[in-house]
C-alpha cells in the first residue's frame, strides 16, 4: 500500500499487510456510516416536525424490492475486489 | 420485522436492515465467491495424497489455510456470522422484558409446560465452546425468566432463511420436523404414536410440527438449555402446539424405560461426540417400547458422497464454527450404531423435504442432486 502523498516508509504492523489495509477500510466505513447517520437524523427531525411517522413507516413491496436491489449492488460493490480474485482463480484453473 | 410466529421478538426496522445486509452478504460469499476455493484446490492442492480419508481432509485444510483467498473467504464467512450474532443479540435485548412478561402470562393457561433443572451438568461437547459461536452458548441461563438463548437461536435461524431461501422451512424453520413426518409416513404409514420424545429440541422448531401432526399424542421435548426451553414453551403455545419441555440430557434422561412410542432428534448428533452418538442411540432404545420407532435426522453430509475438496469444505463448520462432531457424523457407520443399540429394520437414507402442507415426499438410500433439498434420516424399530 504505497501512498504517493506521503514521504517516508509506511510501517505495516501485520503480516500479511492486508490486515492493516482492512483495518483502514473499516475505519473509512465507520466514518461514512457516522456521516450518514447524522444526515439521516436531520432528515428524520425535519420530517417529524412536519408530522411524519418515520419509525412507523412500512415500505410497499415495490419499495422493499428497490431496497433489496440496492443492498445487493452495495454488497457486490463491497466484495468486488474479492470477486475479481475468485474469477481470476477460476480462469487460471481452465 | 413482521412477526414470524405469534410470540417472535419485536425488532426495529434498523435491526432488520442490518440483518438483511448480513444475510445477503453471506449469500454472496457462497453464491459468487466460493468458486475461488474450488479453484485454489484444483490449481494448487488437488494432488492425491496417499493417506486415509480423514488425514487427507486434515492435510488439505492445512494446505488451504495457507492460501490468501481461502483465508479471506473464511475470515469473512466467520466474521459475518459473529456480526450476525452481535446484531441479533442487540435486536432481541430491546424486547427482553416484554417477552419475559409474555412467558409469565402463560402460567395457569398453557396447554403444554416447561420444567428446567438448573443443576443439570453440561457435557463437554456443549460446554467447551459456544456452538455456532452463539454468544453464551446453548446453556446460558442468568435468571428464572431468561429467554435470551432461545430468542438468539430463533432469530439467528430466521436470518439464515433470508439468505438461503426456504430450505429450512422459512421463518418457522420447521422443515426437519415435517421431513420426519414424511419419513414416518413413507416407512410406517399406519403408525400412530401416543407418546413422543424430541431429543435436543432447542426452541422447538421441529417439535411443533410433530406435535401438530399428531395432535392426540403426548409430546415431550428435551434440551440442555433452560433459556432455550422457556422460549420454546412460549413459542409453542403461541403456535397452538401442546408440548412439554424438560431440561434433560439425551444421553441419559430421567424418563422411564419403555415409556415412548416414537423418539426423534434433528441435527443434534453433529453437535455431540462419537461416544455421545452411541449413547443417544442406546438411550433412544431404552426409552422405546418394543416395536417403537426411532428417527434421527442429520445434515446430508456423508464422506462417501464427495471428493476430498467436498469433504474438507463440509468440515468448515467443525473447524471454525464450533460444531464439534461433523466429522464424527460424516464418517460414522450410523446404521451399525443403531443395530448395536438394539434396533432392527434399520434404514439410512435421504428424505426429500415435503412441500408445504404435504406429509409425503420421496425417500432414497442414495443422495439426490441438491444438498439441502433433503435431509439424512436414520430410522429403525426397537427390538
Amino acid at each position: 500500500m504505497s501512498d504517493p502523498g506521503l514521504k517516508g516508509e509506511t510501517k505495516f504492523f501485520f503480516e500479511p499487510k492486508t490486515i492493516d489495509i482492512l483495518l483502514a477500510m473499516m475505519m473509512t466505513l465507520g466514518s461514512e456510516i457516522s456521516a450518514l447517520s447524522e444526515k439521516l437524523d436531520t432528515v428524520i427531525d425535519l420530517l417529524e416536525a412536519g408530522g411524519a411517522d418515520v419509525e412507523g413507516f412500512t415500505p410497499s413491496p415495490a419499495q422493499q424490492a428497490r431496497r433489496d436491489a440496492a443492498r445487493k449492488v452495495l454488497i457486490e460493490t463491497l466484495l468486488a475486489p474479492f470477486q475479481h480474485e475468485a474469477d481470476a482463480l477460476a480462469r487460471q484453473k481452465e | 420485522m413482521p412477526q414470524f410466529h405469534p410470540e417472535s421478538p419485536n425488532i426495529s426496522a434498523d435491526s432488520l436492515a442490518r440483518l438483511r445486509f448480513v444475510a445477503d452478504f453471506r449469500k454472496q460469499l457462497h453464491a459468487g465467491l466460493s468458486k475461488g476455493n474450488r479453484a485454489v484446490y484444483d490449481r494448487y492442492f488437488a494432488t492425491p495424497l496417499d493417506l486415509p480419508l480423514a488425514q487427507r481432509r486434515e492435510k488439505l485444510r492445512e494446505q488451504m489455510e495457507t492460501h490468501p483467498f481461502y483465508q479471506g473467504w473464511s475470515s469473512m464467512l466467520r466474521g459475518s456470522q459473529d456480526l450476525m450474532w452481535r446484531l441479533v443479540d442487540n435486536a432481541v435485548a430491546v424486547d427482553r422484558e416484554r417477552l419475559a412478561g409474555r412467558l409469565a402470562d402463560l402460567a395457569g393457561t398453557a396447554r403444554g409446560s416447561v420444567r428446567v433443572n438448573p443443576e443439570l451438568p453440561g457435557p463437554e461437547y456443549i460446554t467447551q465452546a459456544d456452538t455456532h459461536r452463539m454468544p453464551g452458548g446453548y446453556m446460558a441461563d442468568s435468571a428464572p425468566d431468561d429467554l435470551r438463548a432461545g430468542a438468539l437461536y430463533d432469530l439467528g435461524g430466521a436470518v439464515y432463511q433470508f439468505g438461503v431461501g426456504n430450505i429450512s422451512g422459512g421463518l418457522l424453520n420447521d422443515s426437519r420436523g415435517r421431513t420426519l413426518l414424511a419419513h414416518l409416513a413413507t416407512r410406517f404409514p399406519d403408525f400412530t404414536p401416543a407418546r413422543i420424545l424430541d431429543m435436543g429440541c432447542g426452541v422447538g422448531h421441529n417439535t411443533v410440527p410433530i406435535a401438530t401432526g399428531f395432535p392426540d399424542a403426548e409430546v415431550f421435548g428435551i434440551d440442555l438449555g433452560a433459556a432455550l426451553l422457556r422460549y420454546a414453551h412460549l413459542r409453542a403455545e403461541g403456535l397452538g402446539a401442546r408440548v412439554h419441555f424438560v431440561q434433560d440430557n439425551a444421553e441419559h434422561t430421567a424418563f422411564e424405560a419403555g415409556s415412548f412410542d416414537l423418539v426423534v432428534s434433528q441435527i443434534i448428533l453433529h453437535e455431540t461426540s462419537p461416544a455421545a452418538m452411541a449413547a443417544i442411540l442406546r438411550e433412544s432404545r431404552r426409552l422405546l417400547r418394543p416395536g417403537g420407532i426411532v428417527m434421527h435426522l442429520e445434515v446430508p453430509l456423508r464422506a462417501e458422497n464427495g471428493d476430498d475438496f467436498y469433504n474438507m469444505m463440509m468440515l468448515w463448520e467443525e473447524y471454525y464454527n464450533a460444531e464439534p462432531n461433523i466429522s464424527g457424523v460424516m464418517d460414522a457407520d450410523l446404521a451399525g450404531i443403531a443395530r448395536t443399540a438394539g434396533f432392527g429394520e434399520v434404514l439410512l437414507g435421504y428424505q426429500t423435504i415435503p412441500a408445504a402442507g404435504s406429509r409425503s415426499s420421496a425417500f432414497s438410500e442414495q443422495p439426490g442432486g441438491k444438498a439441502f433439498g433433503q435431509w439424512l434420516v436414520l430410522s429403525g424399530v426397537a427390538q
